[in-house]
């Protein structure tokens, strides 16, 4: 009977200690959501860089400095300093961001671009209202027709 | 108090001037295992809990590519309330559904940021709302901006390109081309732009954030691991208990043979056959056995046996000795004569 006490009291112990520790991983990767947020952003910008033409230097220049803080945040995060790595990152995206404006000042002074958006998410959203109300109306025995919506 | 007077007792010295109480005594009489285990139990249940309360909200955004904000929010609610006002993202309310935790509808007046929901027998509610105040436009460039009290969670558009962000976000997952992002409370800037690119080019998709899977690997890993350290103490235990008859016998080597059973029977004829079946144990044993080996193997209750081997010996066949607070039996190196 007391094996099996001690055995429930490890157990338990065991298990106090393990709920602290889903933070601490949530902590340390942490570093790699803002290193892949970062690498994202500059392999787009880069890819929108090659795509247009007549780039100005201005641009090039953030780039490169976004890229060189993101290499340094990616320095900072293999040495674990979580302070160093969220400076590096604020700095590249300062940067990147900066590029972007830059970007887009360029090209609305030379045409115009009509967006081009997705729409199926903005339909996606409409229908989620519908399912919405159905599911409301269902509760509500409201009997309404919604066939002609569908 | 009783209890502890009881062990004082027990453990007098003869003299009646010095108490002896050991220290196991003291444990096993003061430290009950039962009531720490229960003890544990309930800190065990109030982690969770804690957590739970801690959780009870939820705030759910996601950001369409018209600029457009859905927002998803959960909290808890007294249900002896009548009414509770709740503050909302953005002023301009579209779409507004707010339902109870059976999913019936809660009325409600919009005033502003400001619902005030009838919330009377419902303990927990769910708002549901699309807003267009959260996210503005400055040529190609999107900005979300929120103060959140809660952590909460966001969902880009479809090919949204990060360029700026003000809080640190705790995960992040990539469902459909699309970041799902978890940030902690407070104020938050976020900027983007819809990469009309992005879908011609094959971007090197940003993997699946896996922090939830590694805390489940830990969880389960930290299960075994205890289950494995529990295994090896009771092992060393149930091996530990098993050591003294091993010392004993070591302790015997260097002493006289004890009496061969056979020598015993010639001896003494008028011996019972239960009386012989303990000697050959106990010469099988090495020559000696603890008192409750002797119990176990022959299934004797304690007296009957403790009276086995008062008459061996009476015999001289046999001596006892203590040790650890047992009885050892052991055969005698040589027949006492009864006429002695």
């Amino acid at each position: 009977m007391n094996k099996l006490l001690v055995f429930f009291s490890l157990f338990l112990v065991a298990s106090m200690c393990f709920v602290t520790i889903p933070n601490t991983a949530q902590a340390d990767s942490q570093l790699d959501v803002l290193i892949k947020i970062t690498q994202n952003t500059k392999e787009h910008l880069k890819n929108d860089i090659d795509k247009l033409s007549n780039v100005s230097q201005e641009v090039y220049g953030f780039f490169d400095d976004g890229a060189k803080e993101t290499a340094m945040l990616i320095q900072a995060a293999e040495k674990e300093d979580a302070s160093s790595a969220k400076q590096h990152f604020i700095s590249a995206m300062i940067a990147f961001k900066q590029a972007s404006l830059a970007i887009s000042e360029s090209e609305s002074q030379k045409t115009p671009q009509a967006a081009t958006y997705d729409h199926s998410q903005t339909i996606m959203k409409y229908e989620n209202n519908i399912k919405k109300l159905k599911l409301i109306s269902g509760k509500l025995n409201a009997d309404i027709d919604f066939e002609q919506i569908d | 108090m009783n209890l502890q007077q009881k062990v004082a007792q027990k453990h007098q010295s003869p003299g009646g001037e010095m108490l002896l109480v050991r220290n196991t005594d003291i444990l096993s009489t003061m430290v009950r295992i039962p009531i720490v285990v229960i003890g544990l139990v309930l800190v065990a249940l109030s982690a969770p809990i804690q957590q739970s309360f801690g959780s009870s909200r939820t705030l759910d955004f996601t950001i369409y590519p018209d600029g457009s904000t859905h927002v998803f929010y959960e909290l808890d609610v007294d249900p002896l309330e009548l009414e509770i006002t709740v503050e909302l993202f953005g002023e301009t309310i579209e779409n507004i559904t707010i339902t109870d935790e059976d999913g019936f509808l809660l009325s409600n007046e919009i005033n502003h940021n400001l619902a005030v929901i009838e919330t009377f027998g419902a303990s927990h509610i769910s708002i549901d709302y699309d807003t267009q105040d959260l996210v503005s436009k400055t040529g190609k460039i999107w900005a979300f901006v929120i103060d959140a009290p809660v952590q909460y969670s966001l969902l880009t558009p479809k090919d949204s390109v990060i360029i700026e962000m003000s809080n640190f976000p705790l995960s992040m997952q990539v469902e459909n081309e699309q970041s799902h992002l978890t940030l902690p409370p407070g104020q938050a800037n976020i900027s983007y732009y819809i990469s009309t690119l992005a879908s011609a080019q094959s971007i090197q998709p940003i993997q699946e954030d896996s922090t939830t899977d590694n805390s489940l690997i830990l969880y389960f890993g930290g299960i075994a691991a205890v289950a494995i350290i529990a295994a090896i103490i009771i092992i060393k235990r149930k091996s530990s208990r098993v050591e003294p008859s091993i010392t004993i016998q070591k302790d015997e080597q260097p002493k006289p043979q004890s009496l061969d059973p056979e020598e015993i029977f010639k001896a003494k004829q008028d011996l019972r056959e239960d009386d012989k079946e303990i000697i050959n144990f106990i010469s099988a044993n090495g020559g000696q056995a603890y008192e409750s080996e002797l119990r176990k193997k022959f299934l004797q209750p304690r007296t009957t046996m403790w009276r086995a081997v008062k008459r061996l010996e009476r015999q001289g066949i046999v001596e006892v000795e203590k040790k650890d607070e047992q009885n050892i039996v052991k055969l005698t190196s040589k027949l006492e004569d009864p006429d002695e």
